[in-house]
């Protein structure tokens, strides 16, 4: 009887296991992926950042701007919270947080506005062509806006998608800002196994 | 400030039983406490942590240059007529405004709105994706657990002081 039950048991565990092979996730995949191009940024540290050479790790990729007070602090919190369920698989995960404010937010100013959040995070600035450059890659559409009698000047209206490298170096997955970090982590996992 | 015109404008009157009931309703509310004096409750409050900016710092058409954040949370209102709210002072920034946050076409977009309507026996919710009260020019940082002094000015309820705990997500 304990024979019979552990046979159908293993059959069961080998159905699931090749229902499994391909990876199911929950943000949008890419189809097919796109291998990020060679993009040379520098971190918050002014140490070169190759988005493309990440390899071996899952990047999450964010455009913000550090006086944006709602949804960047908001995925930059949601990225802190899929680290934690992470836990030691985050060392294998890149956060990246790309300015789309070069004048405003230099490198010594992401790096004091990261460490909010984590000082594991990597702030990316560059010259503007390629920041441009990065920017039409990944289709981060954005436009400075002038707020009328504020003391913002401008503000930044931007799309609020997080593009998400695997660890072959493709852009596999487009994440929305509303995804909970559940989700997040999930995916993740999925990009770390498969 | 405002606490201090209203006890000297009391000690003055020598009323000191209405002294200490006004001092009651005027004095700062911390966290979910409501002001008998008014028909204005807050609720839920708290503030991003954010970094003041460097100094010397300033972008091109940024007067405040960098160093934001934004406080959110829930206003009741018990009376029987609406309210407004019109502005707010913290000492932590250079400006304080009301802004709104609103996705069109998928982007986020944020416009400045000139107050913050709060229903009769209702509720307005300022929170992220949505109204906010947004401080520019942070003079210093705020850091997570610390609590920041704001007042909230109404149009009928007048001025309400909170404390605010700067949090990373909502309470």
């Amino acid at each position: 009887m304990a024979r019979w039950i552990r046979w159908i048991a293993s059959g069961l565990a080998v159905l699931l296991l090749s229902a499994c092979h391909r990876p199911s996730f929950r943000a949008r995949e890419l189809d097919p992926a796109r291998p990020v191009p060679r993009l040379v940024l520098s971190d918050q540290h002014g140490r070169p950042f190759n988005l493309a050479e990440q390899r071996g790790r899952v990047v999450l990729v964010f455009f913000g701007y550090t006086r944006c007070p709602d949804v960047c602090p908001l995925t930059l919190g949601m990225f802190r919270d899929v680290a934690k369920i992470l836990g030691t698989d985050a060392a294998r995960v890149r956060f990246v947080f790309i300015t789309l404010d070069p004048e405003v937010d230099t490198p010594a100013f992401l790096d004091r506005y990261l460490r909010l959040f984590s000082p594991e995070f990597v702030g990316l600035t560059g010259p503007p062509h390629l920041l441009a450059a990065t920017y039409r890659f990944f289709g981060a559409a954005f436009q400075k806006v002038p707020v009328r009698n504020s003391a913002a000047g401008y503000l930044i209206a931007h799309s609020t998608n997080v593009p998400v490298i695997d660890r072959e170096g493709r852009w596999r997955l487009n994440v929305s800002h509303e995804a909970t970090a559940a989700d997040v982590a999930h995916d993740v996992r999925q990009l770390l196994r498969h | 400030m405002y606490l201090s015109r209203q006890m000297r404008h009391l000690w003055l009157s020598g009323a000191p039983l209405v002294a200490a009931a006004v001092f009651i309703g005027a004095a700062t509310i911390s966290g979910d406490a409501a002001s008998p004096a008014s028909s204005i409750r807050i609720e839920k409050a708290w503030a991003r942590p954010g970094v003041a900016a460097p100094a010397g710092v300033h972008g091109k058409g940024t007067e405040m240059g960098p160093g934001a954040s934004a406080i959110y949370m829930v206003i009741h209102n018990t009376g029987s007529q609406a309210d407004r709210l019109l502005r707010a002072d913290a000492g932590v920034a250079a400006a304080v405004e009301l802004h709104e946050t609103r996705m069109e076409g998928g982007m986020s977009r944020m416009h400045k709105v000139p107050a913050i309507v709060v229903p009769a026996r209702g509720r307005a919710q300022l929170r992220p994706g949505g109204l906010h009260i947004m401080l520019l020019g942070l003079k210093r940082d705020l850091k997570e657990g610390e609590r920041l002094a704001v007042t909230l000015h109404f149009e009928r309820a007048g001025a309400v002081a909170i404390s605010v705990p700067v949090r990373m997500s909502a309470p």
